[in-house]
């Protein structure tokens, strides 16, 4: 299997480069917001709250306040329904017991929203046709159009990690609907999960000179009862923003046939046999 | 870091900063007010051409030049070509997790983009999920333990009217320059020229390492945009890994 890795990652290089040539939907004439009229959001930015990642993702920094300002154990959030409760009751039980196969510990994306509650540093850049999110941790890229496109169709609306982002700007607020979110993935370190029919909403702004907001409303008639609201915040602080190398750190055991084990924080394998 | 590297970069101009209450935007104002001698000069959005959109590689109809190895480097090149043929080598970049790093980012496939902001130009490229930020607010490379070596490496740039150029040092000598191979010492210093050549973008990629190389390399990559309404995949390596563990898990 690590011999053969390399030629799948190449296949795939070569299937993106094939699919990176298709179209959205077609863009709309919508007249672009002038670039000099685009707010400051220059700098580099971190989540506020725990520097680990270990709450809710509602948790530490949301507003109403999550996890982090009561006394443990507290998961008010998200809204589940009773099958998606119980599917969350037992990633929350790995969790708590260190075992939980956090897709972010095997360098795979953590996808949208979950990404906005990365570790390490992060990037707004607008510009009048785009808008990027870039994520230190990972390293993981969002791509929010504003060209008034709408989302995508027909062969080009298929489920990934950051879904599929579009825009508009009230103001000096982004305005962004996500869909397209791959479901059941871990959006945090507690295993929370949504469903691929999320739809993700959120209300990007820089509140002052050293805080930026997202304010997000996630509805997900699959997994949730209502709309899911949540609050993050990032604190400016100094850059640089860093090149991230995932697979620096080999320390995971491969097994006989190859299989790459993932471990826990203690370095215990926590694969099923 | 060779004494010159930071070179050239003087005239780098300033973005306008109608909301500047950070420390650095003051002291990169003055450092603007001590440059003015040097002809450094404003730069906004009216100054930046527009490169946006989505660019792919174009395939050159001829063959880059052999890279001017000495002799130690080019039997490193290779050795570390025929163990790529012979399958005892694999590509640092094709394990998943590890960036291609400059200047090979620069040859990847899938889309690349050239966001471009006063103070500051991206160039994200799909494959990897590689970002390289180029400054242009006229700041220098760090000197001494500030510069260390990370897979992009440091990058300031200068805008020469509508032509980005970009001076890239503090480069890992363990990524190769590209798909075959070629290895570069951690003195390689880059030099790259970005700008429009009629529809296409074309960068002139000078490479120089005086430990490897006798002269400078020089290649030229050439980008073709795609229609408007393109988009940029998800990128996840690792995918594949976990479908090949989870086979063999089976």
């Amino acid at each position: 299997m690590r011999i053969t890795a390399p030629r799948a990652c190449a296949l795939a290089a070569a299937a993106l480069l094939a699919t990176g040539l298709a179209l959205g939907s077609a863009a709309l004439a919508a007249p672009l917001r002038p670039a000099e009229s685009l707010p400051d959001w220059t700098g580099v930015w971190q989540n506020k709250g725990p520097p680990t990642d270990t709450d809710l993702f509602d948790g530490g920094t949301s507003e109403p306040r999550g996890c982090a300002a009561l006394n443990q154990p507290c998961r008010s959030h998200p809204p589940y329904r009773p099958e998606w409760e119980a599917k969350y009751l037992k990633n929350l039980a790995m969790a708590r017991a260190a075992t939980l196969p956090d897709p972010l510990t095997r360098c795979m994306p953590r996808g949208t929203p979950g990404n906005m509650r990365s570790p390490d540093t992060i990037e707004f850049v607008p510009r009048p046709e785009r808008t990027w999110i870039f994520i230190e941790n990972g390293s993981q890229a969002r791509r929010i159009y504003t060209d008034g496109r709408g989302h995508r169709t027909g062969k080009d609306a298929f489920d990934n990690w950051t879904g599929d982002s579009v825009g508009r700007w009230e103001g000096d607020i982004l305005v962004v609907e996500t869909v397209g979110v791959k479901g059941e993935m871990m959006i945090d370190r507690t295993g929370a999960i949504l469903s691929s029919q999320a739809k993700v909403s959120e209300r990007i702004r820089r509140r002052d000179a050293d805080t930026m907001e997202d304010v997000f409303v996630i509805d997900d008639p699959v997994a949730l009862t209502g709309p899911w609201k949540v609050t993050r915040l990032y604190r400016k602080v100094n850059g640089p923003i860093f090149d991230y190398a995932c697979a620096e750190n080999p320390r995971n055991k491969i097994d006989a046939s190859g299989r790459t084990l993932t471990l826990d924080t203690q370095g215990r394998v926590i694969d099923a046999r | 870091m060779r004494a010159d590297a930071g070179r050239g970069i003087v005239g780098a101009g300033f973005p306008p900063a109608p909301r500047a209450t950070s420390k650095f935007l003051i002291l990169a104002a003055a450092a603007v007010v001590a440059l003015a001698g040097s002809g450094a000069m404003a730069q906004g959005w009216a100054d930046l051409p527009d490169w946006s959109g989505d660019w792919v590689v174009v395939k050159g109809k001829a063959a880059d030049p052999a890279p001017p190895y000495r002799p130690d480097w080019a039997q490193k090149a290779r050795a570390n070509a025929a163990a790529l043929k012979a399958s005892r080598a694999a590509d640092p970049f094709a394990t998943c997790g590890l960036p291609a790093g400059a200047p090979r980012m620069l040859s990847l496939p899938g889309v690349h983009e050239w966001i471009v902001r006063p103070g500051e130009v991206w160039h994200a490229v799909e494959d990897g999920n590689t970002v390289q930020r180029i400054y242009t607010d006229g700041r220098q490379h760090p000197a001494g333990d500030d510069l260390f070596a990370t897979y992009t490496g440091d990058n300031v740039g200068r805008w020469e009217g509508q032509a980005l150029v970009i001076d890239t040092v503090g480069l890992r000598p363990d990524t190769w320059l590209d798909g075959a191979g070629r290895p570069h010492s951690e003195q390689t210093h880059v030099t790259t020229r970005v700008r429009k050549a009629g529809a296409a973008l074309e960068a002139d990629i000078e490479i120089d390492d005086p430990v490897a190389f006798t002269r400078p390399w020089k290649i030229v990559r050439r980008y073709r945009r795609l229609p408007a309404g393109s988009f940029v995949h998800d990128f996840a390596c690792h995918v594949i890994r976990s479908a090949a563990d989870a086979k063999a898990a089976d």
